[in-house]
């Protein structure tokens, strides 16, 4: 009988482990600056311009045309030029006609799905295209509305190159626009628009557009709010919100509906509330919100089901048309309570057009209800969108506090 | 005899436990001086075979000039004035009184004038001839007189010699700012005027067959733990070579290993260095000849130790080690880290910079590990070539290799800025760590870490360091662990100093690891009965 570990066995364990620390590697070695580092990709739906663009259209025997002319979609990408870059790094001011032109290029191609245009990007583009640092993924609204975002969502989740850090926003108009745009002082689209996300809280006017934000989002209801982005002239603007349901987009929140929705969700940090009456003592005057706290607990009442939704506001004052200071106690009271009705209409506003008009469930409604009543959620969960959402009751309690009148005198 | 990959190398097979201690050969053989004074110069001329460097001087002694004797030295290697006033002239003048015919031992020429006549400190009467060779080869004058069968060695040595300087491999800001000399007999007072101690103990031998070189064995009895000591003395006995030219000869013949880049003895050219671990209950080995004292057990934590550390306060010294240590990592790895994220994964780099080092790649022809690779072996040329060239040139050299030239191959487009900065990185960090010869080490690795990076990427780079760190926790010196105390974790020295170095009230041990035969160091009690007294209320 031979002893179960032998020193044969041995060495072969060995020679295996070797072997498998050897062939683990990494393999793909690729120099920095060969590859194009992609900074957006936007998506659009092609147009009557994209088709037959490729050079191999031939006619088979029995006479149809063999090419992918019934291409759908048009995958754009933003990458730097390094020479470009190189060039004004080195140059600094010389040439100050030129400082403005933008150091990367924007590249198209057209195919049936997304994956296969960016495959087909190796025809047009002499470098390995790589996706690390990408920030900005840019699909149009029409692609959002027609095709859904699964497929798009779908290929990038796939690729293992990705963060999962960067942002979706849905365009205005065309994809490809927004990446042509020429920031003054950035390069980059990308870049920018993600600068432009990242500081949502000065407005609470928009949603975060994070990747992996998006995937939780969907893969929970198949539905998710996504940044609006519009390209205005040689501008970047966003605001509002893409309301994403089934996959597709089925309509947009306008500014303060997004902030009304952010309430109910919990993720306002700042912003500010104007309130314009010229019967009161202040005129106009602005609160900003330095921090929100919301809870939302649902309740099973007389076989209704009701939300509530409390709201706890605290900020400072900022602006006053007027210079009478709000010293006393009833004013600030009376400015707390006229800022807790202007959430308060946010808030019902963004759900009276989620809950009735696109009967979307992006605030996360029928998770809260599954963790909070079960068995409620088993009942309705069918049907839960369109048939519960919109009878859906909700009471909402906004307190305001205004923290510092914001002047010593 | 067994075939292996090894048979031609033979001082591979023979393992440590075979090694035989060897005796200094020619000391111990008898061979007694002759009676007669033209005998033993005959002899003593026949062996040293015309070195005219070696002075044989005849004279006559004693009361009526009638007993020959003749000194016998090296010139050049005894003081003179010593040889003139001292020896010749009171033997030639006062030893006449003495009565030749009188030649009982009390009375006898040669212990007459060891007694009474030659006033130096250090005299000794021999009648072995081969240690009087001995003796008159390192530098002590020889006395012989006719009809006796010894001869008189008076220590006269006093050859040039240069004066204690300060140390140039271990510079530091605060602290004494002598460095061992090349006399062995300096460097042990070096250290013998810091430790009044008796049992401060200096063992001499004698290593080289040719060379007999002197060699001190240092420790304070008492606090060194005997089984190091012993291990010490066991280790230099069984050197058997020829020469002994330098420290480094002894510590690489009795180092633990002798196969990795690092060295498991540490070599200090500072005195109190050595001082400061003979009080840990170290063990320091001096050669003559050598201004590079080594010290026994060595540890990574003590390559990484400056003795300015325990001068200045504790919390500058902890950050400076927490940057050795950090300057360390960075000196081994930094290429390394550039090759692989440069070349495998940009996406680790933040977008901004690694458009950046895309952006200056542009147009550099070469890849990453090749760029890196020239870069370090023009850094490693310019450091070789700046040793060798003399002082006002080396800096010449040093602005032309690393600006101009770095600067140029910039703007060529041979190489991209930022490997310029990477490699200046590395250079820069490499030199703070104290040890010169544990710097060495970290140098060599970081090319087969380099290698790793290109062909593997981070994974390569990753199995690098595990291999190396393996490699160090396996290290053993004296039988101490190498990594001690971080393994086998020792809790209270890693606290006290180690990565951190803790105010000096809590010293209150010694090392542990190195197991101190008295490991009371500091007993804090006086100072927290000033703090409680408050002595300034006193009056």
């Amino acid at each position: 009988m031979t002893p179960l570990i032998t020193s044969s066995r041995v060495v072969q364990i060995a020679v295996l482990l070797l072997i498998a620390t050897v062939v683990a590697g990494c393999w793909d070695r690729e120099e920095i600056d060969n590859r194009d580092f992609v900074l957006s990709t936007g998506i659009d739906l092609a147009g009557p311009e994209d088709v037959g663009t490729d050079l191999g259209t031939s006619t088979s025997p029995d006479g149809e045309p063999i090419s992918s002319s019934d291409r759908k979609l048009r995958y754009t990408i933003e990458f730097p030029i390094w020479r470009a870059l190189a060039q004004q790094q080195s140059g600094g001011d010389g040439s100050s006609g030129q400082r403005f032109t933008k150091p990367a290029q924007v590249i198209s191609s057209t195919a049936t799905t997304v994956f296969e245009a960016g495959r087909l990007m190796s025809l047009r583009v002499h470098r390995r295209i790589f996706f690390g640092h990408m920030d900005l993924l840019a699909i149009s609204e029409e692609v959002a509305r027609e095709e859904g975002i699964a497929q798009v969502v779908d290929v990038f989740e796939r690729d293992p190159e990705l963060t999962r850090r960067f942002v979706v926003a849905i365009t205005d108009g065309e994809a490809r626009e927004l990446l042509l745009l020429a920031p003054k002082e950035e390069s980059f689209v990308g870049t920018y628009v993600k600068g432009i996300i990242e500081r949502r809280e000065k407005s609470s006017r928009m949603v975060n557009g994070d990747f992996n934000r998006l995937l939780i989002s969907l893969h929970g209801n198949k539905s998710a709010v996504l940044p609006m982005v519009r390209v205005a002239e040689d501008e970047v603007v966003m605001g509002g919100a893409a309301v994403i349901k089934d996959y597709k987009m089925v309509g947009k929140l306008a500014e303060l509906e997004t902030r009304g929705l952010l309430f109910i969700q919990n993720r306002v940090r700042g912003g500010s509330v104007v309130l314009s009456d010229p019967e009161k003592p202040w005129g106009d005057l602005v609160f900003q919100i330095g921090s929100s706290q919301t809870r939302v607990s649902p309740e099973l009442r007389d076989g209704e089901i009701v939300f509530r939704i409390d709201i706890s506001v605290e900020g400072i004052l900022n602006e006053q048309r007027t210079l009478n200071i709000l010293w006393d106690e009833p004013l600030i009271e009376q400015v707390e309570q006229a800022v807790s009705g202007r959430i308060d209409h946010e808030v019902r506003r963004a759900l009276e057009v989620l809950q009735n008009v696109l009967q979307a469930d992006v605030m996360g409604f029928g998770e809260s209800l599954h963790r909070n009543l079960p068995d409620v959620w088993n009942h309705v969960s069918q049907d839960w969108e369109e048939t519960y959402l919109p009878g859906v009751k909700a009471e909402i309690t906004v307190k305001s506090n205004v923290r510092r009148i914001g002047l010593i005198r | 005899m067994p075939r292996g990959p090894f048979q031609y190398l033979p001082f591979l097979r023979r393992r440590r436990a075979e090694r035989r201690p060897v005796t200094a050969p020619s000391l111990r053989t008898r061979t007694g001086l002759s009676t007669r004074l033209s005998e033993n110069l005959i002899r003593i001329k026949e062996t040293v075979a015309g070195s005219n460097d070696i002075m044989i001087r005849e004279f006559k002694a004693g009361d009526h000039r009638q007993v020959g004797a003749a000194i016998f030295y090296v010139e050049g290697m005894v003081d003179n004035a010593v040889v003139n006033d001292e020896i010749l002239k009171t033997i030639m003048i006062e030893a006449r009184q003495v009565h030749s015919a009188d030649r009982t031992p009390s009375h006898s020429l040669l212990t007459l004038a060891k007694e009474s006549v030659v006033s130096v400190g250090d005299v000794t009467i021999t009648g072995n001839f081969d240690e009087l060779l001995f003796h008159v080869l390192s530098g002590n004058v020889a006395v012989l007189f006719d009809g006796y069968g010894e001869a008189l060695v008076v220590n006269a040595k006093g050859w040039e010699q240069r004066g204690v300087k300060e140390p140039t491999t271990q510079s530091i800001i605060r602290g004494p700012r002598d460095g061992f000399t090349e006399t062995l007999r300096v460097n042990t007072a070096l250290v013998r005027r810091r430790i009044r101690d008796p049992n401060l103990t200096v063992e001499i031998s004698h290593g080289g067959r040719r060379t007999k070189t002197d060699i001190a064995i240092l420790f304070i009895r008492g606090i060194a733990n005997p089984s190091i000591v012993d291990e010490v003395r066991k280790r230099l006995n069984t050197i058997d070579i020829d020469a002994v030219l330098e420290s480094g000869y002894i510590e690489q013949l009795i180092e633990d290993n002798w196969w990795g880049p690092f060295s498991t003895i540490k070599d200090t050219e500072r005195p109190d260095d050595v001082v400061g671990t003979l009080l840990e209950g170290r063990v320091a080995i001096m050669v003559d000849n050598s201004p590079f004292a080594l010290v026994v057990p060595a540890t990574l934590s003590s390559f990484i130790t400056s003795s300015e550390d325990y001068y200045f306060r504790w919390p500058i010294a902890t950050l400076v080690r927490l940057l050795r240590y950090g300057s360390m990592f960075v000196a081994l790895t930094l290429p390394a880290f550039y090759i692989a994220l440069a070349s495998y994964h940009p996406e680790m780099i933040p977008t901004e910079l690694a458009i950046s080092i895309a952006a200056t790649r542009s147009g550099v022809p070469f890849p990453v590990y090749v760029e890196a690779f020239m870069m370090e072996i023009a850094i490693e040329l310019l450091r070789e070539a700046g040793i060798r060239l003399p002082g006002p040139i080396g800096q010449t050299i040093g602005i032309v290799g690393g600006l101009i030239v770095g600067e140029a191959a910039v703007q060529a487009g041979i190489v991209s800025p930022i490997i310029v900065i990477v490699v200046a990185t590395t250079a820069i960090a490499s030199f703070a760590t104290p040890s010169y010869s544990f710097g060495l080490g970290v140098r060599i690795l970081r090319f087969p870490l380099m290698v790793l990076a290109g062909a593997l990427g981070l994974y390569g780079v990753v199995w690098g360091l595990l291999a190396i760190l393996v490699h160090l926790v396996t290290l053993r010196s004296f039988g101490v662990g190498f990594m001690s105390p971080f393994t086998p974790a020792r809790p209270e020295d890693i606290a006290r100093d180690s990565l951190i170095r803790l105010p000096l009230l809590s010293f209150q041990r010694r090392p542990s690891f190195i197991e101190p035969q008295d490991s009371d160091r500091l007993d804090d009690e006086r100072q927290n009965d000033r703090v409680k007294g408050d002595t300034f209320d006193n009056e």
